[in-house]
């Protein structure tokens, strides 16, 4: 979760509450049973049930409302994309662009996204971004809170049904043939974290009667005389789904054989989600709709008249590279990885709640193409990183 | 009966396996052999089975007979070429499995998945 920044606490005044709970006893071996092997960081909790955040079912259907026309908005800004060849300006390589339009119109198999959201229950939720191609936390989400209110609340609601979308989907993917494959790859990096969101994933997939197989990502073998891909034991890919951003992919070895393959390879999400996954779509939304109450505003390229805003690469995840500026001087500035080398999108800074010093972003999941259900994480800091705790919720 | 917005149901198994089989210290998967094969076991060329192969079934490109044979076949015993003959195989792989196959085609590997995720403690891409 990239997430930006609070800005002024909401300390005290936030209509979502966090409340402190004692964790269940032996919640170690209870998350892993269900696959969530990194619970703890060297140092703090990853999956933290300490505590929990508490919705009202009318703080829920705002949520459940904004995701809902996020989307909406986000779809049109793709098609504004491609109607007015923006492509440049989210330095998409041109070599992208005929597929991204492919893609688009036939409609290749999408799984699913998850919106930032800076909400706190006073004001509209404000959009932070949207993980539009390799969203993670899903194991956390759809998962475990689920088993967490089983277990501690069985009778209170929670805004989650990511699985049952999940399974929903791929039931009918496989049910109306529109899988390439029998059986579907699964592709990632040698990650606990993201094993297990793949897993996750096969794990629902499975579940609608799909054959699933995993991969790394490395591992994907090109067949040079067919001219397709392989994996590691020689099986025909024909359905991917990868937990690897398509940037990434078109710049390395394998980058022009993936577009070559797409005739004939599913690559799950697809291509056009790269329009979505950069940051950049965070100004064009803003130049689309700037009435809209979940959006602020935010420039390619400049700050432009804002004096307090979030600096972030238009391909960033996790945090990096992202700084705060507040009346020109930088309050915050993570660590960077590779150096200021592409572009910087400027959101204006958004209000997040304060919770004695837990900053918590609102995860919400859109499972093909609907609002499904939420995961919360919570950091010290002002900016989401990779080490945010996950913390369960209900709603009442 | 109330409306609610949570899923009636999670049950996971390839997640509990995987899990079970990290914590035991065992990184790998138990692996099953894929066959071409018809109703009877006996295994045919790839290509039957190969042809038509879409999503959500398994026929062979209008030679679709009952129960979707011949079809690709997991696990069991005997031959691999074929001709032979596979005894006690399932129509889809055990959850979890690696499938095996033949190859002997040129294959080229490590053109994808060179960048690692970030710098943190889990990886992950957000």
């Amino acid at each position: 979760m990239a997430g930006p920044p609070a800005a002024d606490s909401l300390a005290g005044s936030a209509s979502v509450r966090r409340r402190a709970i004692a964790p269940r006893q032996g919640w170690e071996q209870k998350v892993e049973s269900l696959g969530l092997l990194f619970h703890t960081a060297p140092d703090q909790p990853y999956w933290n049930e300490n505590a929990y955040y508490e919705f009202s079912a009318s703080e829920v259907d705002v949520l459940e409302r904004a995701s809902n026309q996020l989307h909406a908005m986000c779809l049109e800004a793709v098609q504004h994309v491609i109607d007015k060849d923006r492509f440049a300006e989210l330095h998409i390589p041109p070599t992208a662009i005929p597929w991204i339009k492919r893609t688009w119109e036939e409609e290749p198999p999408s799984l699913y996204g998850r919106f930032d959201l800076a909400y706190g229950g006073q004001a509209e939720p404000k959009l932070l971004e949207y993980n539009a191609d390799t969203p993670t936390s899903l194991l956390e989400a759809a998962v475990i809170q689920w088993h967490w209110l089983q277990d501690c609340f069985p009778q209170a609601d929670q805004f989650n049904s990511i699985w049952e979308g999940l399974v929903e989907l791929w039931t009918e993917l496989k049910t109306e043939r529109h899988l390439k494959g029998t059986a579907v790859h699964f592709g990632h990096v040698r990650t606990i974290e993201d094993l297990m969101t793949v897993t996750a994933l096969r794990d629902s997939a499975e579940q609608a009667g799909i054959a699933t197989l995993g991969i790394h990502m490395d591992e994907i073998g090109w067949d040079e005389q067919n001219r397709w891909f392989l994996d590691n034991d020689d099986i025909r890919i024909r359905t991917l789904f990868k937990l690897y951003p398509w940037e990434w992919m078109l710049e390395e070895k394998f980058g022009g054989n993936v577009l070559e393959s797409l005739e004939h390879t599913q690559w799950i999400e697809p291509v056009w989600k790269m329009v979505l996954a950069n940051k950049g779509i965070l100004a064009i939304l803003w130049e689309m709709f700037p009435t809209s109450p979940y959006l602020v505003p935010a420039h390619i390229g400049s700050p432009a008249s804002m004096s307090h805003y979030v600096k972030k690469p238009l391909c960033g995840r996790e945090g990096e590279e992202v700084s705060i500026i507040r009346n020109g001087a930088v309050e915050f500035s993570a660590a960077t990885t590779e150096g200021e080398s592409q572009p910087f999108v400027f959101q204006e800074l958004c209000n997040i709640p304060d919770f004695e010093g837990n900053r918590p972003v609102i995860g919400s999941w859109i499972i093909d193409g609907v609002s499904r259900g939420i995961g919360v994480r919570e950091s010290d800091g002002p900016v989401t990183d990779d080490l945010a705790r996950f913390v369960p919720h209900l709603f009442r | 009966m109330k409306e609610t917005k949570k899923s009636r149901v999670v049950s996971v198994s390839l997640l509990a396996a995987m899990a079970a089989t990290m914590l035991a210290g065992c990184g790998s998967n138990p692996r099953q052999v894929r066959r071409c094969a018809d109703e009877q076991g006996n295994v045919l060329p790839d290509t039957n089975c190969e042809r038509g192969y879409v999503g959500g079934g398994y026929y062979g490109g209008g030679m679709m007979g009952r129960g979707g044979y011949p079809g690709w076949v997991y696990g069991g015993s005997g031959g691999t070429t074929p001709g032979s003959r596979v005894m006690g195989f399932t129509k889809t792989p055990t959850a979890g499995a690696d499938v095996v196959t033949s190859g002997g085609r040129v294959i080229s590997r490590g053109g994808l998945g060179g960048r690692s995720s970030g710098g943190g403690f889990f990886g992950g891409f957000g």
